[in-house]
């Protein structure tokens, strides 16, 4: 069926192949985006307004942001798969997952609005502490809060919640939107981290930013999950809780 | 001027759409999923859809052949515009399908054109 072609180009490919594959079609849509608002910007016949220039030129200032954000984050996940490089890139402290939540969230924010989304942070007071690279858990953050705004629908925001389980912290990011196909979800639970992984249900994702968020924590001694919900996905990235106080 | 139907899931690229066909003097509804585009072909009737492949859910193959199973909805032209076609595109004018456009190309002249060219 000719339909199914479109499909394939997103389907698993094994080995470094699949990063190259999934960042190119990862990268189309940013790109095309910066195409057409350049085009927009530059068209006289559209007789754009100064207010309307203003905010065609902030969405091309924070798209272009989230591709580079997007190949720093490969860069680095890459970097990572070098145990020799590892042991010298960071050190893990313990870190206050609220506050790099909450600065994440101020980041995205300008994105979010963009996408008709809202973002809420049902953080507890007392900070949950975990066993991390700030830097590096920042960058996991950004990428599960992105991923949920691309996929939520307008109007409808996405949530981060934590939960401390025994000697583990949980980060929840969770949206409202149409949830991922049933028969995705077992294979991405058993697959997640591997190679990205395309799913249905999710638009046109390849699974990119899930694979990369799954290297940046399993770097960490954490790890990715897809989480239970009637509604909508909820992904978590579960990491040591750090009993010593963070000293910022 | 014609009334269509923006089927686009991501809300940016479809500002940009909307912006380029109300240009043209067009009135343009957008829904960005494949069952709210059925329930909006089937209520407004528009005079062109204008259709991504790439969807949550379901994908513009599949609304597609639903638009085909439906005689009333099956004489309305649609334009294809995505960014994941191979190279040379399918041929889908057995689906009802004027003209494919490539998204990542894609600029105003060339969109009115196609949408002009398929009414």
């Amino acid at each position: 069926m000719r339909g199914q072609k479109e499909g394939e180009s997103l389907q698993p490919l094994g080995g470094p192949g699949a990063v190259i594959v999934a960042a190119a079609h990862e990268l189309k849509t940013p790109l095309t985006l910066i195409s057409h608002i350049s085009h927009i910007l530059a068209d006289e016949a559209l007789d754009l307004s100064a207010e309307e220039q203003a905010r065609y030129v902030q969405r091309l200032q924070l798209v272009s942001q989230r591709s580079l954000r997007l190949i720093q984050q490969l860069t680095m996940s890459y970097r990572l798969q070098d145990a020799a490089q590892l042991a010298f890139a960071f050190a893990l402290q313990p870190v206050n997952m609220r506050e790099v939540c909450e600065t994440a969230l101020h980041e995205l924010t300008p994105y979010a609005r963009e996408y008709r989304q809202e973002l809420q942070c049902a953080l507890p007071m007392r900070p949950h502490m975990v066993v991390a690279n700030r830097d590096i858990l920042y960058d996991v953050v950004i990428n599960l809060v992105d991923n949920a705004i691309r996929h939520n629908a307008p109007g409808s925001a996405v949530q981060l919640m934590t939960a401390r389980r025994a000697d583990r912290v949980r980060l929840h990011v969770h949206d409202t939107g149409e949830g991922i196909a049933p028969s995705d979800i077992t294979r991405l639970r058993r697959t997640m981290g591997r190679a990205p992984q395309p799913f249905s249900g999710h638009g046109a994702t390849s699974g990119l930013g899930l694979y990369i968020a799954q290297q940046l924590a399993g770097a960490m001694g954490g790890r990715i999950g897809l989480g239970r919900a009637p509604q909508g996905t909820t992904f978590f990235v579960d990491l040591l809780h750090a009993k010593q106080l963070s000293l910022w | 001027m014609a009334t269509i139907l923006l089927i686009e899931d991501d809300v940016l690229l479809a500002d940009c759409y909307v912006r380029w066909l109300a240009s043209a003097g067009h009135k343009i509804q957008h829904v960005p999923d494949a069952q709210s585009a059925i329930n909006a072909a089937d209520e407004h009737r528009p005079d062109l859809i204008l259709l991504d492949m790439l969807l949550p859910g379901a994908n513009g193959m599949q609304v597609l052949h639903i638009l085909q199973s439906h005689a009333d909805l099956a004489t309305i032209p649609v334009v294809v515009c995505s960014n994941a076609l191979p190279d040379p595109a399918p041929n889908l004018s057995a689906y009802g399908v004027k003209n494919v456009v490539n998204k990542t190309t894609l600029t105003r002249p060339v969109l009115c054109a196609a949408i002009a060219g398929a009414i």
